[in-house]
């Protein structure tokens, strides 16, 4: 408890503490001034009514609702280059079925007999008068 | 004493001729003003001994005085004393707490480097004082330099029964209003204060 405590001990940690407030330094002094008057003219200017309503936190989700709502913000104002993208997305396809409409039809046997059905036809007709010439 | 919230309610309610009594609650502002003029220098002594910056220990200590006028002016005038250091501790607290935060974040800069002391004067350089009374002052400053550090050392709630009771001079109601605690909290905070510092420092310190 304190009364275990030596007294000088005690005193002596009092009074070093004592000095050192005594022989603050000039500037010191004069900042805390400062320091002072700053505080109370903070003080004495009375805070917006908005201010005075809403707890200090508040801001803080003022805050990070103001960030969603610019994310969202953005988010819409993107269809521009949303679009843009969409557009490009969208050549880039046609572009393909294009390439593979171009592409050579040999390399699709249902294409191929959809398209040359006439000579299919005609094929046919021929391979079947030669099997008919071979068996006569 | 009339109601208000705030010292700018005071300081409103003091301007407007209308009102009765402005004439005391000018004088409560000023009282508050004499007030924080009486206890700025301790109180930035204490901020410096807990965060051992001049820079850090003056916005503490400014912080803690906007508090206290913003929040606490329509308190009796016997309250501030240990309203005022229950504030300016949180903030020094707080002071603490985004130090270690940022020491936490800026270990991942690989050019960054912790702040040094510079701005605290080292007995060394007191030494080099060629004064007469420069072997004393170092002396003392040494002495000071010891004490500053062993409460350093200190978990903050004996550090802060020490200094309140000890070096502020509050009784055990002002410090235990102070620390937000009970007064056989204080008891017990100071007495393990004590004996760590004694621990320390030495019987003949």
């Amino acid at each position: 408890m304190a009364n275990r405590v030596p007294v000088d001990w005690e005193a002596r940690s009092r009074a070093l503490y004592e000095e050192s407030i005594a022989t603050l330094d000039l500037r010191t002094r004069s900042r805390l001034t400062e320091a002072r008057h700053a505080a109370l003219d903070a003080a004495r200017r009375p805070r917006a009514a908005v201010g005075r309503m809403l707890p200090r936190w508040s801001w803080l989700v003022a805050g990070v609702a103001a960030a969603l709502l610019m994310a969202v913000v953005l988010r819409i104002a993107m269809p521009s280059g949303g679009a843009a993208a969409g557009t490009e997305g969208s050549a880039a396809r046609a572009e393909d079925a294009g390439l593979v409409a171009s592409a050579d039809p040999a390399d699709d046997p249902v294409r191929m007999m959809s398209e040359d059905a006439d000579f299919y036809t005609w094929a046919a007709g021929v391979a079947a008068s030669a099997d008919a010439g071979r068996t006569e | 004493m009339a109601a208000f919230d705030t010292l700018a309610s005071s300081w409103r309610s003091a301007e407007d001729p209308t009102t009765n009594g402005e004439g005391a609650l000018l004088d409560h502002a000023r009282q508050l003003d004499r007030f924080l003029a009486d206890v700025e220098r301790r109180a930035f002594r204490i901020a410096q001994i807990a965060l051992r910056d001049v820079d850090d220990a003056l916005d503490a200590v400014q912080d803690a005085m906007t508090k206290l006028a913003s929040r606490y002016a329509a308190r009796p005038a016997a309250e501030w004393r240990p309203l005022f250091h229950r504030i300016l501790e949180n903030t020094i607290r707080d002071v603490q707490r985004r130090r270690t935060i940022r020491r936490r974040v800026m270990a991942w800069v690989p050019t960054w480097r912790p702040d040094d002391d510079s701005s605290v004067e080292e007995p060394a350089d007191l030494a080099a004082d060629p004064s007469p009374h420069g072997a004393e002052r170092a002396m003392h400053a040494q002495a000071l330099e010891r004490l500053e550090e062993s409460l350093r050392a200190l978990p903050a709630r004996q550090r802060q029964a020490f200094v309140l009771r000890n070096l502020e001079g509050l009784d055990i109601a002002e410090t235990a209003a102070a620390m937000a605690c009970s007064e056989g909290s204080v008891k017990t905070h100071y007495s393990r204060a004590v004996h760590a510092l004694r621990a320390r420092l030495g019987e003949v310190w």
